[in-house]
């Protein structure tokens, strides 16, 4: 008797300690699960978005930045949505970072244009940071890699050169192989718009590099 | 016209293969700088549903006080109207001030009555 007294006694703590256990798992599972999702997600664009916005950019450390603000974005604004939608969300958050960035940079260049002396001091430093990196490597490149290397400076200086909407448009649509309706709710316009500007810049890339290549 | 589609999706597939080519070209840093970010995002994540949480307890303790209210006031307005009538009559006894007298004087006489025997 006694000893199924101190059994129930014993049993009753751990069968609350059990429930407890139980209860928080089921609250944090769905957590966990997003947050596999989500890594599953941007682990697999990751280095696509960043080679995107570095074409856009033109500069390393605003490409990351970029992309960094549109995962935490993702994360903070639409981590919760459908994992399906993740996709254009995530390039749409990224084309208005690229964007910005690109309008901070005219903002700085006008008020540089104004401000000679500033101008100058900022090459300066900039000089002396980085002395060597405009150095080349003096590596030889096998001919093959040297080939492909400079085909892909070429496509990279035409799309740069391209009109926003265009640029965005062939690089979502070939570099990241969505379809004409993700891409138009990626680039918040109507899908005709997006044939429109893919096509003009299908049209002036196939000029401008096609012959190189 | 034919043919101009089939330069068109040729000069896509090359651009392509050349974008992938790039991407699995990236160095190392900039590979270690987007796994940190993506760690950076799904932290988010949880702090998200922790600050959830968070924003949900302080409505729950309101909704609790005011349940708790709600009975002190719904419990304190039904314990004094059962005493009320008693209370009321015994006030009643005490104020008469005739009754009181002639209880004194009847109290007096036998007193005085009882002292005799």
């Amino acid at each position: 008797m006694p000893a199924s007294v101190s059994l129930a006694a014993f049993a009753g703590p751990l069968a609350t300690l059990r429930w407890d256990d139980g209860a928080q798992a089921s609250v944090e599972e769905p957590i966990l699960e997003q947050a596999r999702a989500l890594d599953r997600f941007l682990a697999s664009i990751e280095k696509r978005a960043f080679r995107m916005a570095r074409i856009a950019l033109r500069h390393d450390d605003d490409a990351l930045d970029s992309v960094q603000d549109a995962m935490l974005q993702l994360a903070r604004r639409y981590g919760r949505r459908p994992t399906q939608e993740w996709r254009p969300l995530f390039y749409r958050i990224l084309q208005n970072r690229i964007r910005d960035c690109q309008r901070r940079r005219r903002v700085q260049a006008r008020i540089m244009a104004w401000l000679p002396g500033l101008k100058s001091q900022e090459d300066a430093a900039t000089a002396t940071a980085d002395q060597y990196a405009a150095v080349p490597d003096r590596a030889p490149l096998p001919a093959e890699q040297l080939a492909t290397e400079q085909a892909l400076q070429a496509l990279e200086r035409s799309l740069a050169e391209l009109p926003g909407r265009q640029q965005e448009a062939f690089m979502l649509r070939v570099f990241e192989g969505l379809d004409v309706a993700q891409t138009a709710a990626a680039m918040g316009c109507s899908e005709g718009s997006v044939k429109t500007h893919y096509s003009r810049a299908v049209h002036t890339l196939r000029e401008q590099v096609g012959g190189a290549w | 016209m034919v043919s101009e589609d089939f330069e068109s999706r040729d000069f896509e597939e090359r651009a392509r293969a050349l974008f992938e080519e790039s991407v699995e070209r990236l160095d190392a840093r900039t590979r270690s700088k987007l796994t940190q970010a993506r760690n950076r995002a799904l932290d988010e994540v949880t702090k998200g549903a922790a600050r959830r949480r968070w924003i949900w307890a302080p409505a729950g303790g309101f909704a609790l006080a005011a349940v708790v209210a709600v009975g002190i006031v719904l419990s304190s307005g039904r314990t004094p109207q059962q005493p009320a009538p008693a209370a009321l009559e015994d006030l009643e006894i005490v104020a008469d001030s005739e009754n009181l007298d002639l209880l004194q004087e009847q109290d007096v006489e036998f007193y005085a009555w009882l002292d005799e025997q």
